[in-house]
């Protein structure tokens, strides 16, 4: 009979197989037990690194360069280690753990363990709120200014006053004062803003130039601006050049600040809890805007926008002016083809302002190492620190004005940057910056509705109260959290 | 498919499953010594957090503070919902389409990939390709060829002469759109059908064509019926995956940029993308929940009606 | 008894020309076939094509409109840019290591279940496999965060134990899949083993496995695709860097307004070779004709 024809070579199955399987095993059981115990919290930096961007000579040199002035607080007499959560691109970690090696150079008895969740804040909060719900956050985390009230108001954080207010060399004046605003609940501040960058206008010099329409500057106004935009926008199709790289959107939460209050118009009240772009002050300043879209197609359409997905249009070479951040200079330094530069956002008829938003770091509540921690924070955020990280990188937007000429003077700083400090200093304000917590549910509903605008089937003044409609009940959120 | 059963060599009868009996005891005790590893790993990891998913669905959460009792909120806010109603009828439309095209896309391409041909083992290599390239990349091509003005596919069409439609940025071929590049991660159902094909034993083609059938007969009588639990098995398996997903709407419809991810007018807000924005967007982890159970019972149903389903068209040898 | 000389569709035939017709059937099917092989492949190779022309762009050049195909010239040097940008080697073993646990564990924990629920009788039998079915229509967004909780109460948090244990404790898609497979295998086999005095064990081993190679080694191929790629995990768990593995590093170059696209189509590239290599392995196994139906020996 079949009985063993059908039973491939049981004998070799046995061995062979068998011996696999028990190294396999073996191998799995011992690199498990092995791994399991490689939770480790040595220090992230014991050697200074280098990259080609960040060389470890240049580093030495600008750190010792730098006064550090020593925190009131004294260094730990054992050693103590904290963690610090950072929202670094690879290059960028290169930087910070730089910093780490001189800091614990300088404080021998604290050790810094850093982590690194990527640039994208999206990642960095799925980690951080899951370990918040895990009750196990870091010593000191970054924090979004669109996020940082949640974590605020929840508790995680420790209120900084004490500690500041202790320092003698602290000097909170020199901080912009838009950077403050965004961390402060019940009059404590509960973070150290790093970075606070305004809006501010970036144009591409040769499309002007070929245009024959003269470059943005200080003394521009908005109708300046919508000139220009209609003169440079030209062709059609692949080789189009546009006047202004992105559309005007609700979805852009700066768009109250930036675009409508210059007209005096409005999008939420100044608590977000009421609705005001069905004003008519307001529909009037969006259809000011809306108009040289429908008009002369100034900005990408949504089918246009999507054939340039990998980045905007002004970084493509494609548009001749560009309403962003300032934090893109450093970008834009790196990837643009052609000469740009940076002006002054301009005024409107009713007024002039720009939205400054930005970053800062946090001491956790729970923290066991807090005064360590305010060490930490202390000397990374003096102006040695945001020298050393943020002004000789070109990452730039600095918080301390007395961080600003080292920035100015770096060869990162584009053509313009002072404009950036004369807005931060002067017409930069969060005045109807949208970032409560109920923000992602706002701009997820807005948007279908706005993709009708742009899709010219639906007129502004509809749009505009059908928005309202839409965001009336979301914001019951942002009363309640 | 005639012959009779081998007869026994020595006397010992073979053994008679009856209920309560000894041997069916030993054998339920077989059973669940066998399935152990899942079990205990139902109770370990499964168990836990689906527990934890339903208690959720009854509160409110935002994982920064301890969750708050909510009784059945969540459950009314979405029956009241129009997205909730609008990312189902997405989700069904796009899980129906995908669904019906890859099955049959991948089915053929396995036969494809089966041949006897020199070099088989690279194409099959390339065919598995897409499906593990990285997402983003796949995401960001797509959207290329899909550009209703410079895109691949709408340039071609504009060669024959037809207008092509606005895809992405159109709420009515949106979801086409994606049911087309679903076909790009065909590749683990290609695989699967492979493996199938591998085991229709080819004495039943060769009794088949000594029978006269004739290609299609054996394709239809033979590969079919064989291939009939595997076919089952990716027929609700990628209903389940299709009907869960999100990631790939994610990245080409959102990109990152606010407030695009839902598409064009809300037309490719999946049931998926609508969870992982109330869970991770939102911070809302009991709206999320409650979503949740919803897709849960969606999947159910339609699981169901298959398995019943199934008797009458998948045949095990057994 | 040649198959020629047997009538097909009634029409008689001589045995030269039934031949000759044989040999041009065989040689337009083969024509046939490596034809739509190629239209596939080409379509099917795009993604990836596209992937390594991006990866040997200049950092403008990404950006150029309209897209090009081909750089201008080749830059080799994104590889080792991107490759030490980030300990991508040390990433590259963890990931190793990782995914090697947990394919081992699946392969293991699932098989065991799969013969139970294809072979075993028990009255819950029935209700167990649609619990298990069930479990894979729960999506995995909201038992995430329980999950990590659980982990986090166990002080596994920064390890791995959290990204391969599971994987040793069954997987219902693979056990599906497997009990699919284990079902079209013949009772008479089981009955002939049986006979024998063959325990489950035995017969799993001797029976099952040997004649269910294809499905091994599809649901090794997924298991390992799955683990590899799998970054979401690793970022919630892992917070020392040097642990991270190399998915999770890679989605480190995603930024926030600029992403690195073709350093990370570098790495990208780099990454997806694991896998090919592992998949052109076990496809080995989908050779047809190999499996012995053991039935009145053919």
């Amino acid at each position: 009979m079949q009985s063993n024809s059908s039973m491939p070579g049981r004998r070799e199955w046995d061995r062979r197989s068998f011996l696999k399987v028990a190294g396999l095993s073996a191998f799995a059981v011992t690199s498990a037990s092995f791994l399991a115990s490689c939770a480790s919290s040595s220090p992230t930096t014991t050697s200074l690194i280098s990259s080609k961007l960040y060389s470890a000579d240049d580093a030495r040199k600008l750190n010792s360069s730098l006064e550090w002035t020593k925190s009131v607080v004294a260094d730990p007499k054992s050693e103590v280690t904290i963690t610090v959560a950072h929202s670094w691109s690879p290059s960028d970690y290169v930087r910070q753990r730089q910093f780490d090696y001189f800091f614990q150079k300088r404080h021998p008895n604290i050790k810094i363990v850093a982590e690194n969740a990527g640039d994208s804040s999206a990642d960095y909060l799925k980690k951080y709120a899951s370990q918040a719900a895990g009750g196990d956050l870091p010593d000191v985390m970054y924090n979004g200014f669109n996020f940082a009230q949640n974590f605020i108001s929840s508790g995680a954080f420790l209120a900084l006053d004490d500690y500041i207010s202790a320092e003698t060399h602290f000097d909170a004046d020199d901080f912009t004062k838009v950077s403050r605003f965004y961390y402060r609940r019940d009059g404590k501040n509960y973070a150290i803003p790093y970075d606070c960058g305004p809006i501010m206008l970036y144009y591409n010099k040769g499309i002007f130039q070929k245009a024959g329409v003269d470059v943005p500057d200080s003394s521009w106004t908005l109708d300046d601006l919508r000139s220009a935009a209609i003169a440079t926008t030209s062709g059609t199709g692949g080789s189009k050049i546009f006047g202004l790289s992105q559309p005007v959107t609700p979805a852009d939460t700066f768009w109250d600040t930036v675009r409508l209050s210059p007209f005096g118009g409005h999008y939420l009240t100044e608590d977000e809890s009421g609705v005001l772009i069905d004003q008519p002050d307001s529909i009037s300043a969006v259809q000011w805007w809306v108009d040289m879209y429908l008009e002369k197609g100034v900005w990408p359409s949504p089918a246009e926008l999507q054939s340039m997905s990998q980045a905007d249009s002004f970084t493509l070479g494609r548009s001749a002016m560009r309403v962003d951040g300032s934090w893109g200079a450093s970008t834009l330094h790196d990837q643009a083809t052609f000469d740009w530069a940076i002006t002054d956002w301009p005024a409107g008829p009713k007024g002039h302002s720009t939205a400054a938003v930005g970053s800062a770091y946090a001491i956790t509540s729970k923290s066991s190492q807090k005064d360590a921690a305010w060490i930490y924070l202390n000397e990374y955020l003096s102006t040695s620190g945001q020298i050393f990280m943020f002004a000789s990188t070109g990452k730039g937007n600095m918080t301390r004005n007395s961080a600003w000429p080292a920035y100015l003077k770096s060869k990162y700083a584009p053509e313009g940057a002072q404009a950036i400090r004369n807005a931060l200093n002067n017409y930069a304000t969060s005045d109807g910056v949208v970032f409560g917590p109920a923000t992602p549910q706002l701009t997820n509903a807005v948007s279908p509705i706005w993709d009708q605008v742009m899709g010219k089937s639906l007129a502004v003044p509809d749009a505009c109260k059908q928005i309202a409609q839409a965001v009336k009940p979301l914001l019951k959120k942002n009363v309640a959290g | 498919m005639t012959q009779t059963a081998p007869a026994p060599l020595s006397s010992k009868p073979i053994p008679v499953r009856r209920r309560g009996s000894a041997l069916a005891r030993q054998e339920a005790r077989a059973f669940y010594g066998f399935a152990s590893p899942w079990i205990l790993g139902f109770v370990l990891f499964g168990g836990g957090p689906v527990v934890a998913a339903l208690l959720l669905s009854f509160a409110h959460w935002n994982l920064l503070t301890p969750p708050s009792w909510a009784g059945l909120a969540n459950y009314q806010r979405m029956f009241a919902d129009p997205l909730f109603y609008r990312s189902i009828v997405n989700t069904v439309y796009f899980a129906a389409g995908s669904v019906a095209l890859g099955v049959i896309t991948s089915f053929l391409l396995a036969l494809l990939l089966n041949q006897k041909v020199r070099g088989v083992g690279f194409f099959r290599t390339v065919f598995y390709l897409p499906s593990v390239v990285s997402g983003v990349a796949t995401a960001l091509l797509w959207v290329n060829i899909l550009n209703p003005d410079s895109g691949l596919i709408n340039s071609i069409l504009r060669v024959v002469g037809i207008k092509g439609p606005g895809w992405l940025v159109d709420p009515q071929w949106a979801i086409p759109g994606l049911i087309l590049m679903s076909i790009w991660g065909a590749g683990n159902t290609i695989v699967i059908y492979l493996a199938g094909l591998q085991g229709v034993s080819p004495t039943l083609y060769e009794a088949a064509r000594l029978d006269g059938a004739g290609a299609w007969h054996r394709f239809w009588n033979v590969t079919i019926p064989m291939m009939s639990p595997v076919i089952f098995f990716n027929v609700v398996t990628s209903l389940i995956a299709s009907l869960q997903a999100y990631t790939l709407v994610l990245i080409m419809t959102g990109g990152g940029r606010p407030g695009t991810a839902g598409g064009p007018d809300n037309s490719t807000l999946m049931l998926g993308l609508y969870i992982y924005r109330e869970a991770f967007e939102y911070f809302d982890m009991g709206y999320a929940a409650a979503l949740s159970w919803a897709m849960f019972l969606l999947i159910g149903a339609a699981t169901a009606v298959q398995f019943a389903f199934a008797r009458r068209w998948v045949y095990y040898d057994a | 008894m040649t198959a020629s000389t047997i009538p097909t569709r009634g029409r008689p035939a001589t045995r030269r020309s039934a031949q000759a017709s044989q040999a041009t059937a065989e040689r337009t099917r083969r024509l046939l076939v490596y034809a739509l092989l190629i239209f596939g492949t080409v379509v099917f190779l795009l993604p990836f094509l596209w992937m390594l022309s991006t990866s040997l762009k200049t950092a403008q050049e990404v950006l150029a409109y309209p897209p090009q195909v081909l750089p201008k010239t080749p830059q080799l040097n994104n590889y080792p840019d991107a490759w030490t940008a980030l300990p991508f080697t040390q990433f590259l073993l963890n990931s190793v290591l990782v995914t090697g646990l947990s394919v081992i564990g699946n392969l293991i924990s699932c098989v065991l279940p799969a013969y139970a629920f294809a072979r075993l009788q028990a009255r819950l039998r029935g209700p167990m496999f649609a619990l298990m079915v069930a479990t894979m229509a729960i999506p995995a967004e909201v038992t995430l965060v329980p999950t990590f909780i659980m982990f986090s109460k166990l002080g596994m948090v920064n390890t791995y134990w959290p990204l391969f244990l599971p994987a040793w404790f069954g997987y219902a898609y693979f056990i599906f899949l497997l009990r699919q497979f284990f079902l079209t295998i013949p009772q008479e086999l089981t009955d002939a083993a049986r006979i024998d005095g063959a325990g489950h064990l035995r017969i799993l081993w001797s029976v099952f496995l040997p004649l269910s190679r294809p499905a091994i080694a599809a649901i090794a191929i997924f298991s390992f695709v799955g683990n590899w790629n799998n970054f979401l995990t690793p970022l919630i768990y892992l917070r020392t860097q040097n642990n991270f593995t190399l998915a999770l590093g890679l989605s480190l170059f995603q930024g926030q307004y600029a992403t690195q696209y073709n350093q990370m189509m570098a790495v990208g590239i780099v990454s997806l070779l694991p896998i090919l290599i592992v998949f052109f392995l076990a496809q080995r196994t989908f050779i047809e004709g190999v499996r012995l139906s053991g039935l009145g020996g053919r």
